[in-house]
């Protein structure tokens, strides 16, 4: 293999682990602070697609399109309060016993309910937003205008939830909760409030990446399911809870698998990712940057 | 007081309730309880992950067909109205399987067509020896289907070794000496790897293959490889939303349209792919079965208006084929005069019928042959985005006036 189709497998796995994290930053936003896994992510990212698309077509027409990412964000964020408020809430307040699986089986009814909501509003059929920019190149990479705005929407995003959670008050909260929920507690925060804003901006986060991505991986009910498995493969890669984490597998996978397309066989491209997820949990159980947790 | 009004309001009831029981009894008269419907079934992917593009398409064939028997032919077995009973497969063998056994049993349907997808054909051509009720494949073309041998399965539909013949005889045409074949991993896919490369093996072709998963969101690696390879010819053996995603990633990495793209069946005629694709799409090369203005019969003459009328589109192949198997079943149920699916069968397996394009027998013979009737395969090419299909490019074979040359960019 030449170098320079070397490079070219190699900045395709880049741009596509940019764009698994900001797939999976959602999800290990939510469980950092909740400790629950949201399994109808991959729904609210279809959402965002799908609100972006109407926006686009019916509203306010694709030059906007970075408007529509933001009131894509925006409406989901409100959606997911409400979902939160209304179904995930009641098992903080003491009335659910057995936590985990409440909120695997709230999840999932949630994410069956949303597909199939999408299917009676959209049908099963294909949509596709026009291009958001013309093709352009990365290096020896030929790419769509459409990656090269997800990839730099993904990194702007990836800098403002930085930038928030370290640099302001309600970030550090945030923070607090995510370290200790009882601890923050003591100190007068209402953890209750700060999940239910977790939930409102980990959605918003899915629907922004749904939003930015609906020209690449096109639109259809089903479209938030590959976001969902590899959004769960990188959080496992990277320990729960972990944003650098999500950063770091993210990247890694997207190249473990463009690489093993190139030197081993593209047909196995999903197997890849699982074999490097099996891997990494043999020699880090906890995931590259998971902590061993103390169960009193 | 209140004891009368109850009085009053019970017999009230009573002689509504005998009045509704008299007119139930008179409504179903001996003669019209021998026109109950002869049902039908159709089985075709209504839902994702199948590829609804097609299954909504001959679904629209199939009512079509419904209304030409019992308009045009005035019923079936003296006067007998059919009806269709439609039930999704949502493109998968387990939501398939499901399905036939609920026509059958439930619904009690004398024969089931619509299938689109190759994997769940395969299973239902194995349940129907048990079942006993005739499944046509109507767009599904893998030869394991009909290499079955199931007494109960029949296919008007080209299959994937003729339609791989065919792109390897047309490679030839254009002196091309490297194909590729990007294939999903379903009986479909990788049935064009190994037919293709069969083929290809005999003419001296090189040919280079990749089965990617269906569920597959990003192919540009697998595209890298395929371009690196330099092929004259990338075959796009995908079903459903892979064959959009493919197109638009070859495109974004310069593959398409430098190199020709071949669809295997027509999808890049349905509005659905413009949608998906844009101008991304124009030159796409397609495999075609039909192409409007051809010499037809006087049934696809009476459907192709009534379609255009109803859906504001060319039908497709597959739409007429729908048609056509409608109208197969109907003569069929005639020739046997009966309604029990074993009779229906041996009347399919001694008779002769007209379809919508001519006459169809169904032979019993060996391989993948078995109960099964082609169409002629065309080569045509979209040489503008959103193109309609009367004003696609005919290609190959040069014997229907194919050119052998296509428009590239």
């Amino acid at each position: 293999m030449d170098l320079n189709l070397f490079s070219q497998f190699l900045i395709a796995g880049v741009i596509m682990g940019v764009l698994y994290c900001l797939m999976s930053l959602g999800i290990t936003f939510i469980y950092s602070i909740m400790k629950v896994i949201n399994w109808a992510m991959g729904e609210f990212f279809m959402i965002g697609s799908f609100i972006q698309y109407l926006l686009l077509i019916h509203v306010i027409g694709i030059r906007y399109w970075y408007i529509g990412v933001v009131i894509s964000a925006f409406f989901t964020f409100l959606l997911g309060v409400l979902f939160q408020r209304a179904l995930i809430s009641p098992m903080f307040r003491g009335i659910i016993g057995e936590r985990t699986e409440y909120a695997t089986i709230v999840t999932i009814s949630m994410a069956i309910f949303l597909r199939n909501i999408a299917y009676v509003i959209g049908g099963p059929y294909i949509y596709t937003p026009p291009d958001y920019a013309p093709s352009t190149r990365i290096g020896t990479l030929p790419i769509s205008g459409n990656r090269f705005v997800g990839i730099v929407g993904a990194l702007i995003l990836l800098g403002l939830f930085y930038y928030f959670l370290k640099r302001t008050w309600m970030g550090k909260a945030f923070q607090g909760v995510a370290q200790n929920r009882t601890g923050i507690q003591t100190a007068g925060i209402d953890v209750l409030r700060f999940d239910m804003g977790a939930m409102g901006i980990g959605t918003a986060l899915a629907a922004a990446a749904g939003a930015l991505l609906a020209p690449i991986f096109l639109i259809h009910p089903l479209c938030g399911t590959i976001p969902t498995v590899r959004g769960f493969e990188i959080i496992v890669i990277a320990g729960l809870g972990s944003i650098w984490g999500v950063i770091v597998a993210g990247l890694c996978l997207g190249v473990v698998e463009s690489l093993g397309s190139a030197f081993i066989n593209p047909s196995f491209v999903d197997i890849y990712g699982f074999g490097f997820l099996i891997l990494v949990l043999l020699i880090k159980p906890f995931g590259i940057f998971g902590k061993e947790e103390r169960i009193a | 007081m209140k004891n009368f009004y109850c009085k009053k309001m019970m017999f009230t009831f009573t002689i509504l309730m005998g009045f509704l029981f008299i007119m139930w009894g008179m409504n179903p008269s001996i003669g019209e309880a021998q026109k109950k419907p002869v049902k039908i079934g159709f089985l075709g992917p209504l839902s994702t992950p199948g590829e609804v593009a097609v299954g909504k398409r001959v679904s629209w064939g199939s009512e079509l067909g419904i209304q030409y028997v019992n308009e045009v032919m005035k019923g079936v077995i003296d006067g007998r109205p059919v009806e269709l009973v439609p039930q999704d497969d949502a493109g998968t063998p387990a939501d398939g399987i499901a399905g036939y056994r609920k026509l059958v049993q439930k619904d009690g349907v004398v024969a089931v067509m619509g299938q689109v997808h190759s994997s769940v054909c395969i299973a239902l051509a194995n349940l129907s020896k048990e079942m006993g009720v005739p499944v046509f494949s109507t767009a599904a073309g893998s030869d394991k289907i009909t290499e079955t041998g199931s007494p109960m399965i029949f296919s008007i539909m080209a299959l994937l070794s003729d339609r791989s013949k065919a792109f390897i005889d047309f490679a030839k045409t254009m002196g091309w000496k490297r194909v590729a074949v990007m294939g999903e991993d379903t009986d479909f896919g990788t049935g064009y790897e190994k037919w293709v490369k069969k083929y290809g093996a005999d003419e001296g072709i090189e040919v280079k293959s990749i089965i990617f998963p269906r569920t597959a969101s990003d192919l540009t690696p697998a595209l890298l490889t395929i371009k690196a390879s330099k092929p004259d010819l990338v075959i796009n053996a995908g079903a459903g939303h892979p064959c959009y995603l493919l197109v638009n990633q070859a495109f974004d990495i310069g593959l398409f349209p430098q190199t020709p793209m071949l669809a295997v069946y027509d999808w890049p005629v349905l509005p659905e792919f413009w949608n998906a694709s844009g101008n991304k799409g124009k030159y796409i090369l397609y495999t075609g079965f039909y192409k409007p203005g051809m010499k037809v019969t006087p049934s696809a003459e009476w459907m192709i208006p009534a379609y255009k009328k109803l859906h504001n589109e060319d039908p497709t192949y597959f739409a007429l084929n729908a048609f056509g198997q409608i109208l197969v079943i109907a003569q069929a149920l005639n020739l046997a005069k009966s309604d029990d699916p074993k009779a229906l069968q041996r009347a399919l397996i001694s008779g002769a019928f007209q379809d919508w394009n001519g006459p169809v027998k169904f032979e019993e013979s060996p391989g993948a042959h078995w109960h099964q009737v082609s169409a002629p395969i065309l080569i045509l090419q979209q040489t503008e985005a959103k193109q309609a299909v009367v004003e696609s490019k005919l290609v190959w074979p040069l014997k229907f006036g194919g050119d052998g040359k296509i428009v590239r960019p």
